[in-house]
């Protein structure tokens, strides 16, 4: 076989496997918005949903996940942020370091009902602040905060040791040297890592299944202690419980979920190419 | 002996990486305001020494070292505020490291550190212009410190370790990735700015040493073999292998 054919051969078969693995995913989307797109009015988004959830809108699951993603990234960002530092740059390469290393990115691919049941235990029941949004506000941040702590340490660590060197060698202190040195050239990276990360969570059902996600709630939470809506807990509810709902709300929910989740990473990349554009490297 | 009194001496210092002992019982004097050379085959232990004055060393967790080195008489081996010796021995690496922020930002970056907030126009024009490159980048403090070419980046890093306004310079072979031209305005730099400071020369280039210094050590697996005025060195070294080393039998 001659090695023009080979060539040919072996790019066409790239092509079709990566053809192959966007598919799916493009599918799904166009799928979604066919069926979805009918649903979407300004009533469907700002109004509660009415008739046993069959009509009306979903406004209160939209403003509980988005309180819910806000939440879990105001307690989850700083945390990871500080842990992924402490590991970068003050924890010494030991025995310790690398268990605690290796049971964060194990702690990553832990399943999310796991981590539901961990919040209904400890934030529900033990620390008695029952299914509020507080609960899920934090068993959301504990599950973002592997992914942020690994981002994080990855962004440090690929800041050349020169930075170091150079501002501890004009005198400046090792905070100095983070704060100033490193951090502000790992910030893109690390950006990116929370926001993947949580634009994921937001699509959870499992976490907030036990921990804050009411089931039918038309009006908005009052305090933190409050139960709410979420997307993709309401999403679950009327596909698998409520009979006879029109299939244009389901999708119509669906693609609000899909598209929340889509701005959240679209605000993440604005963001890093802001700072990427600022960073003169 | 030499015009200047002693800014630095070693007794008995030595360096370890390990169980690897890379400076054997070194004992000499850096004067101030000269510029001593430090040449030598590469792993004589050379740039470690340098690093060992300002406390770079540190950061390698293998790095051990005992004995004396004295700054103006205090040890700065036991030396607790480290962040102070390394404003007052500013080093200059092999290659130029300016971080990347502008030009202005790069030279005001140590003084910042250390809570100076005015006069830092100042202090930016005073030290681009100790290092020969304010005429070149006068108009364009703000751009990006990694547009300049590697002569200027390099002179730029001296610019920044002026601002912190250093007693003692550090450079370690600085011009190794230079061009000739921008070599000998580095080194312009160098002859002009021994008139304040005192100069330490690390460099793998003979010629170097025997263009700018006043004196000349010269290193071997660790240990000093020998040091004299750099005219001396050259014509009538007293040791052998300097002699094999500087008329390049070996290295």
């Amino acid at each position: 076989m001659n090695s023009k054919l080979t060539q040919k051969i072996a790019f066409s078969f790239l092509f079709l496997c990566a053809l192959i693995t966007i598919a799916p995913v493009l599918l799904i989307v166009v799928i979604i918005v066919v069926n979805g797109i009918s649903a979407i009015s300004w009533d469907f988004l700002t109004t509660s949903p009415t008739n046993g959830m069959r009509s009306g809108g979903i406004f209160p699951a939209i403003v509980g996940t988005f309180y819910l993603a806000a939440g879990a990234t105001v307690i989850s960002l700083p945390l990871g942020v500080m842990g992924g530092i402490y590991l970068s740059e003050y924890s010494k390469d030991n025995f310790f370091t690398r268990i605690l290393k290796l049971g964060i990115v194990n702690l990553a691919g832990v399943p999310s009902i796991v981590y539901g049941l961990f919040g209904l235990s400890l934030f529900v029941i033990y620390l008695k602040l029952g299914a509020s949004l507080v609960s899920g506000c934090l068993t959301l941040a504990i599950m973002a905060l592997p992914a942020i702590i690994t981002a994080t340490d990855a962004a440090l660590s690929s800041v050349p040791q020169s930075f170091r060197e150079v501002s501890l060698s004009l005198g400046a202190t090792k905070w100095q040297t983070i704060r100033h040195a490193v951090l502000p050239h790992a910030l893109p990276g690390i950006i990116t890592g929370t926001v993947l990360s949580n634009a994921r969570i937001t699509g959870e059902t499992a976490p907030i299944l036990f921990t804050v996600a009411a089931f039918y709630l038309p009006h908005l939470p009052g305090s933190v202690l409050d139960q709410v809506m979420a997307l993709p807990y309401h999403l679950y509810v009327i596909s698998t419980q409520i009979p006879g709902i029109s299939k244009s709300t389901t999708y119509g929910t669906a693609l609000v979920l899909i598209a929340f989740t889509l701005s959240l990473n679209l605000f993440g990349i604005i963001i890093r190419t802001h700072l990427r554009r600022q960073k003169k490297w | 002996m030499v015009a200047g009194t002693v800014k630095i001496q070693t007794h008995n210092f030595n360096a370890w990486f390990d169980k690897n002992q890379v400076i054997k019982s070194l004992n000499m004097q850096v004067y101030s305001n000269e510029i001593l050379g430090i040449i030598g085959p590469a792993n004589s232990g050379k740039t470690t020494f340098l690093k060992s004055l300002n406390r770079l060393n540190d950061l390698d967790i293998k790095f051990k070292m005992d004995g004396e080195v004295l700054l103006d008489n205090k040890n700065i081996i036991t030396a607790i505020d480290i962040t102070a010796l390394r404003k007052k021995m500013s080093i200059i690496f092999a290659l130029p490291l300016p971080l990347p922020i502008s030009i202005f930002e790069n030279i005001v970056y140590g003084p910042r550190m250390h809570g100076i907030k005015t006069g830092l126009e100042e202090i930016v024009e005073n030290s681009l212009k100790a290092s020969y490159l304010w005429d070149e980048v006068k108009d364009r403090l703000n751009e990006s410190a990694l547009n300049l070419s590697g002569g200027q980046q390099q002179r730029l890093c001296i610019a920044r370790s002026l601002a912190v306004e250093p007693e003692v310079l550090l450079f370690d072979e600085p011009c190794s990735g230079l061009d000739p031209i921008s070599t000998a305005k580095v080194e312009d730099a160098m002859m002009e700015l021994k008139k304040k400071y005192t100069i330490i020369l690390v460099t793998n280039n003979v010629k170097q040493a025997a263009r700018v210094s006043g004196r000349v050590a010269f290193f071997l697996m660790g240990e000093l073999v020998e040091i004299d005025f750099t005219e001396k060195m050259f014509t009538n070294p007293q040791d052998k292998r300097t002699n094999d080393y500087i008329s390049g039998r070996f290295g």
